[in-house]
């Protein structure tokens, strides 16, 4: 159960003062990174502790530090508690939540290491194979991109587009990894090449990603790089295909039809308009109906419906034998 | 009179300098913030919640009894991390799910992951939990109604923690609606939804629930310290965040074959379910359990072409069928 404001904020200065550990002057900055905070509430978190010790409140027992010039400086020895506190469940449970988000899967191997500092005696060993093995490669690639923006280091790709066989290959700079309906993107600026004469602002899938290598390249990001999160195009500016839905389809909802409306017949089927940015995705959406749903308009796109299940026909003959 | 927050660190610090068990009158006469003048039942109550908030921050205290007096001393082994080595990508990964969750509306844990983190960072050095620096990864990890999903993620999981019962309505995929009484055992986020498994009380059996379809959520309040259930020791969540084809309760083994770009994208396709074995030519063979024959054709039509159902007969079926109606009702 969270705790009052008071105990969760005593939370957040306890955790704090192993970082106040070892007398020297540290930047607010720095500091507030290191404690996930803003440098103004790091700040008065600090004035607060100052004002804290260990018994009477002689000012040779309080916590030594004070604030000056965008720093905090730490003048002598904590009274207490200058190790690192274990995790407590709620701080583990958090923690691997927010792995699993990036990919990894439960009872990971990191995240039994992570939950070991929790003093839970399930792990006894909180050393890191020197490699990070224990990463699957999806992992891996989210590190790297992860670690290619952070440093603007410019990076070589394969990349599968949607609905095609084959990987393509492109140096990209990437600017933000994000994670936007259960899918992790990147945002990319793909750099011309002999193959792509023309560079351009792209959003990667994650998992069509095959491969990522760093290049000695870097770059500079936009510093207008805009902070919404969201994969799919604007529906308000796309044309619609009109689908028809069989009466016991089951995802007919914003979040798998983005931007789309759906009207229920009296006959218990729905027709949706649905908005597409180009006929790959919806073609390929609706042929996964097998059957359950019809484009009725317009016809590209029905052509290209058809066309994707007569390719994936084909190929299940073949493997029919 | 000094703030709350400030007798609590007090309190903490005066105990954790201790070398001899501190007692109840120890605290009043030296831990500054205590009322003066407050009377002796006030002061305990005080004190007793104070001692809950410090365990809830992770300390842990040893009680020495000397006849009827108890004296408390730091229980360093149990209080204080272990260290901790991470790897440069294991550094890079915390920062960056960090720095994700952190800024993700959705995310129904951020208080505690701040604090986590800055144990982390403090247990093993700086570089490993700075989350803060670049907003490089961003997240809305739930985004079906991030802020009620994560009102719900929190009451769930402080329920779960207490094996305290829940009771909401449910609308299900099919559109039918009820009350349900549930022992929730686990929860997991997968696709940008939360999911909340348990067992539903009326129906005797274990349910998996889409939490955004969770409406008037409720946690038992009655008896808070008294648990309502336990969960089966087997229990692992894992073996419930299962792939769309996956879920009924007979289950058939089947055969996929990834190849060209899909092979490349097995291991983010397969989800850790079932067994991938590389092939000479480059393909990827993928062993799964599935329960619904016509969902895995559904699913490598959707997530193709690469992607080839080898097995069971239904499965190969219900595609060839399937994909025979796609053509012949978008025929020009």
């Amino acid at each position: 159960m969270p705790g009052s404001p008071s105990a969760e904020r005593a939370r957040r200065l306890l955790a704090l003062l192993p970082h106040l550990s070892r007398p020297g002057r540290r930047s607010l900055r720095d500091l507030a990174a290191l404690s996930n905070t803003d440098e103004a509430t790091l700040a008065a978190d600090l004035t607060a502790l100052s004002l804290c010790g260990a018994g009477d409140p002689d000012p040779e027992d309080l916590v030594a530090v004070y604030v000056e010039d965008g720093s905090a400086v730490v003048f002598g020895e904590l009274p207490a508690l200058g190790r690192p506190v274990r995790l407590t469940p709620a701080e583990s449970r958090a923690l691997s939540t927010a792995l699993e988000a990036c990919g990894l899967p439960p009872g990971s191997e990191l995240a039994r290491r992570l939950a070991g500092i929790a003093g839970d005696g399930e792990t006894e060993a909180a050393s890191a194979p020197a490699d990070g093995a224990g990463l699957s490669d999806s992992v891996r690639m989210h590190v790297l991109l992860a670690a290619c923006a952070s440093a603007h280091r410019a990076a070589l790709v394969t990349y599968t587009r949607l609905g095609t066989a084959t990987a393509e290959e492109r140096t990209v700079h990437p600017w933000r990894l994000f994670f936007s309906r259960g899918t992790w993107y990147l945002r990319a600026w793909a750099v011309a090449d002999e193959e792509h004469p023309i560079g351009g602002e792209r959003t990667l899938r994650l998992d069509r990603i095959g491969s990522v290598t760093p290049t000695s390249g870097t770059f500079e990001p936009p510093v207008d790089l805009p902070d919404e999160i969201d994969a799919a195009p604007d529906p308000d500016v796309l044309p619609r295909a009109e689908i028809v839905f069989s009466r016991d389809t089951l995802d007919l909802d914003e979040r798998s039809w983005p931007g789309s409306t759906f009207v229920r017949s009296e006959d218990g089927t729905v027709v949706a308009h649905v908005p597409y940015a180009g006929t790959r995705w919806i073609a390929r959406k609706v042929a996964a109906k097998l059957g359950s749903a019809v484009v009725t308009a317009p016809a590209d796109v029905r052509e290209a419906v058809r066309s994707v299940a007569a390719d994936e026909s084909a190929r299940a003959a073949a493997v029919d034998g | 009179m000094t703030d709350p927050v400030e007798r609590l660190v007090n309190l903490a610090m005066f105990v954790a300098a201790a070398r001899t068990p501190v007692t109840s009158a120890h605290v009043r006469a030296r831990v500054v913030g205590y009322p003066a003048g407050q009377d002796e039942a006030a002061f305990l109550r005080m004190f007793e919640r104070d001692k809950e908030d410090l365990l809830e921050a992770g300390l842990a205290f040893r009680v020495e009894r000397t006849g009827d007096t108890e004296g408390y001393l730091l229980d360093s082994a149990a209080t204080f991390a272990r260290d901790l080595t991470l790897s440069p990508e294991e550094a890079m990964l915390l920062r960056s799910a960090g720095s994700a969750m952190l800024g993700d509306p959705s995310f129904p844990f951020a208080a505690d992951l701040r604090i986590a983190l800055t144990k982390v960072a403090a247990a093993c050095g700086p570089r490993a939990a700075s989350a803060n620096a670049e907003s490089t990864v961003v997240a809305l990890s739930a985004d079906e109604d991030p802020a009620g999903q994560a009102s719900a993620v929190a009451v769930l999981a402080d329920a779960q923690a207490a094996r305290k019962r829940v009771r909401f309505d449910y609308t299900t995929a099919a559109r039918a609606s009820r009350r349900r009484d549930v022992e929730p055992y686990g929860l997991y986020l997968q696709g940008g939804r939360w999911y909340l498994v348990g067992r539903d009380v009326a129906a005797e059996g274990m349910r998996v629930f889409a939490v955004a379809r969770v409406r008037d959520l409720a946690a038992n309040t009655t008896r808070p310290k008294t648990p309502d259930f336990d969960a089966p020791s087997d229990f692992h969540v894992r073996d419930w965040m299962l792939l769309p084809f996956q879920y009924g309760d007979e289950r058939v083994g089947a055969l996929v074959r990834f190849h060209g770009g899909a092979a490349a994208r097995a291991d983010a396709l397969a989800r850790e379910r079932g067994v991938l074995t590389n092939e000479a030519d480059g393909a990827v063979l993928w062993s799964v359990p599935i329960a619904d024959a016509t969902g895995l054709a559904a699913w490598t039509v959707e997530n193709g072409p690469g992607i080839d159902v080898l097995d069971p007969p239904e499965a190969r079926a219900a595609l060839v069928d399937g994909l025979a109606k796609v053509v012949s009702d978008h025929a020009r």
